[in-house]
């Protein structure tokens, strides 16, 4: 957990960590340099949103990954920017006490609140699957997205249903779990939806978002309401290893020559080139390490129809074909071949006329005299 | 002169030859089905290279040429005061007309948007610079006159001297009074779209190689059509003689065939002319290019010259055997003549080539099938031929 | 008899005398001077020395146009296990791939090359096609236009680069080639897809003048870098993409044309020809009033 800090001590957070944390944001969101001290400043005395975090059908990694950021600590940082007014797992309340903190921060910052969801809301049998104090997480959805200023739909379970949708082996969806952004289309309620999908995302990515919303207003979607400066790119087009998969060297089992050599992993089932996200640049654990770059093939967890679909060790469809680094010559047009078959029948037509002519031409009358 | 009438050669329809025929063109119905259910490159070996074959150039260019019979006899006829050789006008028409029947029915499963041909009755699609556009306007012009020139042909079946008082007969006087004015048309539509024929290769530039291309390559077209209309007359009219015995025929065919003498003469001077100019006399002896201009064009001018062979003496324009031969070997050339301007001598990029697919010989043969079963037929049924 | 010869003579001679004429008025066409491109042709100007091949114009061309990638017709050899479904992997341009990099390579000495429609001044496929398919648009575009087209593929024949090419293998095919991102919106942005992501600005967009210019200026600057000629400045009467490069162009491919297009060769024989359709109409009424003659002189014989 946090390393050695009570969570409800009084923060420490000094204002380097404040520059740290903005200059980590700013390069992830790809912005000028020169806004850190404008971004490190809204963070320290700007004010502060409140937040409500609720959770469905999930495994709680997404707030697992936000917390596991060492550098500054992230979890007192953002306590610092936010006003966590609700989170089942940050609060050591429980029970009615809890519940009426969450009605008190919905009356108290009506229309001004950012709700961020993590997992996944089941809709079949009216949503009986998951059910908090009483109330399905549809319901409370519902109840809480009406007064929202915006939501954000953190990790793939939120974005697009994640783990709890994969199919069974019969086709089925058993719990109809469905992503955030869905599920308010089918309830008529019309917020604004950012979708951080990813198992769990990079916590700079959800981070990044926050903070350009408060001093930008939301960033640039792309059409799967995922902001772009994340997720606008192809894995497949800034991985470490397209060189090989350009010039066609891959590794074709693990632990053999090319898989130790760190050749492409696309015949091990690579899912980067059908999935969109920034992990081969930010990476994780602050290291900057993500599958790929320890040897295990991307499994698109971040891409609906693709993560938890897919089977990990079959090789990815292409969202986009690019020709290898390989050249045809200047002055070599392809060419069909000439074909016997043609050339004969072709030959025996003409004989045929041509034999038709001359013996008809042999039967009539010659010159005179001849 | 004894004056004979044209008549029906009767005979029974479905003979042997004729069913034959029909079959052939049954297979190519099968092929063109395909053509218009798969496109047209599953049953050609057309490329984007070499992309007209031999639908375009056979089917349209020579076999416009082919059937030049009607022009070469129109003007010979009615303008060159050659009457003494009107005999010889009905089959020649009803063949042209049939020829460029067929030219533009092979248009219609050669080009790739077929519906897109009505465009060519649409002024605001005229593209007035374009030889290929001025062609098209011209052949399908040429088509609607043909069926002018051939209606008097047909009407006569419903009519008799006798009973010269219904619709037949009164559209019958009514054609022949305006004959002179559709011939007008008949002349001068084939003289613009022959050469046009030709002149669409000048646009090709360079990528038709020296031997054929040639600022004066519309001219050459059309005189070598011309000498190809003599040609196929004398093909058709020996085909169809009874005996050879008719002198008087035999006489006229000489003559003809001393025109087209002439006119394939002046061809192959020009011809040399122009490939000394351009400097292409080298390319006619580079047997080892790897390509076959050389040898097609040495063909090429075999078949003229031996085709002149048969037919230049006055003696020998007299014989009935050298003048089928002379004919058919101008005809040939002049076909031959047209496929390597097109194809053979056609060199988009080096390193390309085309031979058609047997889906697409037998679509082409098929079509040739049932355009000769047809005039066969309208020739037995209908009075073209005369003879004694 | 005599006669018949004798009028037949008079007409070759009178042929003859025409014919004359076309070798004179083809040589006129092109010694008239070329067409001059407008004040506003835009075009493109590539510098084979500065292309690296990465052939980021190949993808952006594709992706602006909504091309299909073209899997495996080609044998890209030497590599093993290859999968040739996860590239696109084009040899030539094609329907499918509309601009295309290859490379030329002898011993040591190496360049790629750019190919796709060039957008000549007196496009000979615009002069060609018969039913406006093929329009040069005033910013220089020569563009295609669906609901025109016949299909028949003069164009083919004609373009002295065998740009365009046609949907053999479709029941209702269309011609394909490269229409300087008019069609996908981006000229009229002034832009196009490959100039805009080109990495080392081997090729660049803008005013045919203004890149003209620049290219003379880079062959005067640096002319041991390159092969002394900017080909597009005259070849086949103009070109709207220019090309600099060090290897002589005909090993790059890019074929040595005359100084004037064919076009201008074919236009100036047919509006000989037919101006104001004097000459057809003159014929008309000469054969008429001639076969009015015969057959009223025959007419008891017909």
């Amino acid at each position: 957990m946090i390393r050695g800090q009570n969570l409800f001590a009084e923060p420490s957070v000094g204002r380097r960590d404040f520059l740290k944390l903005s200059a980590k944001i700013v390069a992830v969101l790809g912005l000028s340099p020169t806004i850190i001290p404008q971004i490190a400043e809204s963070l320290e005395k700007g004010a502060k949103p409140a937040v409500i975090w609720l959770h469905f059908q999930e495994c709680t990694g997404c707030t697992e990954s936000l917390l596991r950021a060492t550098g500054p600590d992230l979890a007192e940082v953002i306590l610092d920017v936010i006003s966590l007014e609700y989170h089942e797992t940050l609060f050591a309340a429980a029970g009615h006490q809890i519940e009426d903190n969450l009605h008190n921060a919905m009356k108290r910052y009506k229309g001004k609140y950012v709700l961020v969801v993590e997992g996944a809301i089941p809709v079949k049998e009216n949503g009986r699957f998951c059910e908090i104090s009483g109330h399905t997480a549809i319901d409370i959805l519902k109840k809480t997205a009406t007064d929202a200023a915006a939501v954000i739909a953190i990790g793939s379970c939120a974005s697009w249903g994640g783990i709890p949708s994969a199919l069974m082996a019969n086709g089925e969806n058993p719990t109809g779990a469905q992503g955030v952004q869905k599920t308010l289309g089918e309830l008529g309620i019309n917020k604004p939806v950012v979708n951080i999908p990813g198992c769990p995302p990079s916590p700079y990515n959800f981070l990044s978002t926050v903070v350009h919303f408060l001093n930008f207003g939301l960033p640039k979607l792309d059409k799967k309401g995922r902001p772009t400066f994340a997720y606008g790119t192809l894995i497949h087009d800034q991985c470490e290893r397209r060189g090989h998969f350009d010039s066609g060297r891959f590794a074709e089992q693990f632990g053999d020559e090319g898989h130790r050599k760190g050749y492409c992993l696309y015949k091990l089932g690579c899912k980067g080139p059908s999935t969109f996200g920034n992990c081969p640049e930010q990476g994780f654990n602050e290291d900057k390490k993500w599958p790929v770059s320890i040897g295990h093939p991307c499994f698109g967890c971040i891409e609906a129809g693709v993560g938890f679909t897919k089977s990990l060790h079959d090789t990815s469809d292409m969202a986009f074909a690019n020709p290898p680094q390989v050249y045809t010559k200047p002055t070599d047009p392809q060419e069909k071949g000439i074909d016997p078959l043609a050339t004969a029948a072709a030959g025996l037509a003409a004989g045929v006329v041509a034999t038709a002519v001359y013996k008809k031409g042999k039967a009539l009358p010659g010159k005179e005299g001849e | 002169m004894e004056h004979l009438d044209p008549k029906p050669t009767g005979g029974k329809i479905f003979t042997p030859p004729i069913l034959g025929m029909l079959l052939v063109f049954a297979v190519c119905a099968y092929f063109l089905i395909l053509r218009y259910a798969n496109g047209i490159g599953t049953v050609t070996n057309l490329t984007d290279h070499m992309s007209w074959g031999i639908w375009k150039v056979i089917g349209v260019i020579v076999g416009a040429a082919l059937v030049c019979g009607g022009y070469a006899c129109a003007f010979t006829v009615y303008v060159f005061n050659g009457w003494k050789y009107h005999r010889f006008v009905r089959p020649a028409i009803l063949l042209s007309l049939l020829g460029y029947s067929f030219a533009g029915l092979s248009l219609a499963y050669d080009v790739g948007r077929y519906w897109g041909l009505f465009n060519f009755f649409i002024p605001k699609y005229w593209q007035g610079n374009s030889v290929l556009f001025e062609v098209a306007i011209c052949v399908m012009s040429y088509i609607l006159i043909l069926s002018i020139e051939v209606g008097p042909s047909i009407l006569e079946k419903f009519f008799s001297p006798e009973k010269a008082d219904n619709l037949a007969a009164k559209l019958h006087a009514f054609l022949n009074k305006v004959l002179f004015l559709t011939l007008g048309f008949g002349v001068v539509l084939p003289t613009m779209h022959q050469s046009g024929l030709g002149g669409l290769a000048l646009v090709m530039g360079e990528k038709i190689s020296p031997l054929w291309q040639t600022p004066f390559v519309s001219l050459l077209h059309l005189i070598s059509c011309i000498a190809m209309g003599y040609g196929c007359v004398i093909a058709t009219e020996v085909l169809f003689a009874n005996n050879y015995k008719d002198k008087d025929q035999m006489n006229l065919l000489g003559q003809f065939a001393n025109l087209m003498k002439i006119f394939v003469v002046v061809f192959l001077a020009l011809r040399w002319i122009e490939i000394i100019r351009a400097g292409g006399v080298g390319l006619a002896f580079d047997f080892g290019s790897g390509y076959l201009d050389a040898y097609s064009f040495w063909i090429e001018m075999l078949l003229f010259l031996v085709g002149l062979y048969f037919v230049w003496s006055k003696s020998a324009q007299s014989s009935a055997k050298n003048i089928f031969f002379g004919g058919w070997l101008i005809m040939l050339g002049g076909s031959l003549y047209r496929i390597n301007v097109y194809i053979i001598g056609f060199h988009p990029e080096a390193g390309v080539s085309y031979f058609p697919s047997l889906p697409e010989l037998i679509i082409s043969i098929g079509m040739v099938c049932l355009q000769i079963a047809i005039f066969i037929t309208i020739v037995k049924l209908f009075p073209i031929i005369t003879k004694k | 008899m005599k006669t018949k010869r004798r009028s037949f003579l008079k007409g070759l001679l009178g042929v003859g005398a025409g014919a004359a004429v076309v070798p004179m008025v083809a040589n006129t066409a092109t010694a008239s001077g070329n067409k001059e491109p407008s004040d506003n042709h835009m075009g493109m100007f590539y510098d084979a020395t500065l292309c690296i091949g990465c052939k980021a114009c190949e993808v952006a061309c594709k992706k602006a146009n909504d091309l299909k990638p073209e899997y495996g017709n080609y044998d890209i050899g030497g590599i093993n296990n290859l999968d040739s479904t996860i590239w696109d992997a084009p040899g030539d341009l094609s329907v499918n791939t509309i601009n295309i990099i290859k490379l030329y390579q002898e011993g040591e000495t190496h360049s790629f090359i750019k190919k796709q429609c060039m957008h000549c001044v007196d496009a000979n496929c615009v002069s060609g096609c018969p039913t406006t398919a093929l329009i040069k648009q005033d910013n220089g575009a020569v563009t295609w236009e669906e609901d025109a087209c016949v299909g028949c593929r003069y164009c083919q024949m004609d373009c002295p680069f065998n740009i365009p090419k046609f949907e053999f293998n479709h029941y209702y095919g269309k011609i394909v080639k490269c229409q300087l991102c008019a069609d996908n919106g981006l000229l009229d942005k002034n832009r196009t897809a490959c100039t805009d992501v080109c990495p080392s600005k081997a090729v660049i967009f803008g005013k045919l003048k203004d890149l003209k210019a620049e290219a003379h200026h880079r062959l005067a600057a640096d002319p041991a870098r390159y092969n002394g000629q900017v080909y597009g400045d005259t070849e086949g009467g103009g070109l709207g993409v220019i090309y600099l490069s060090k290897v002589p162009f005909e090993k790059l491919g890019l074929p040595k044309l005359k100084n004037f297009s064919y076009a201008a060769v074919s236009e100036g024989v047919q509006h000989t020809l037919y101006k104001g359709m004097i000459a057809p109409i003159v014929a008309y009424a000469v054969i008429v009033f001639a076969a009015f003659k015969t057959l009223s002189k025959n007419k008891e014989n017909h």
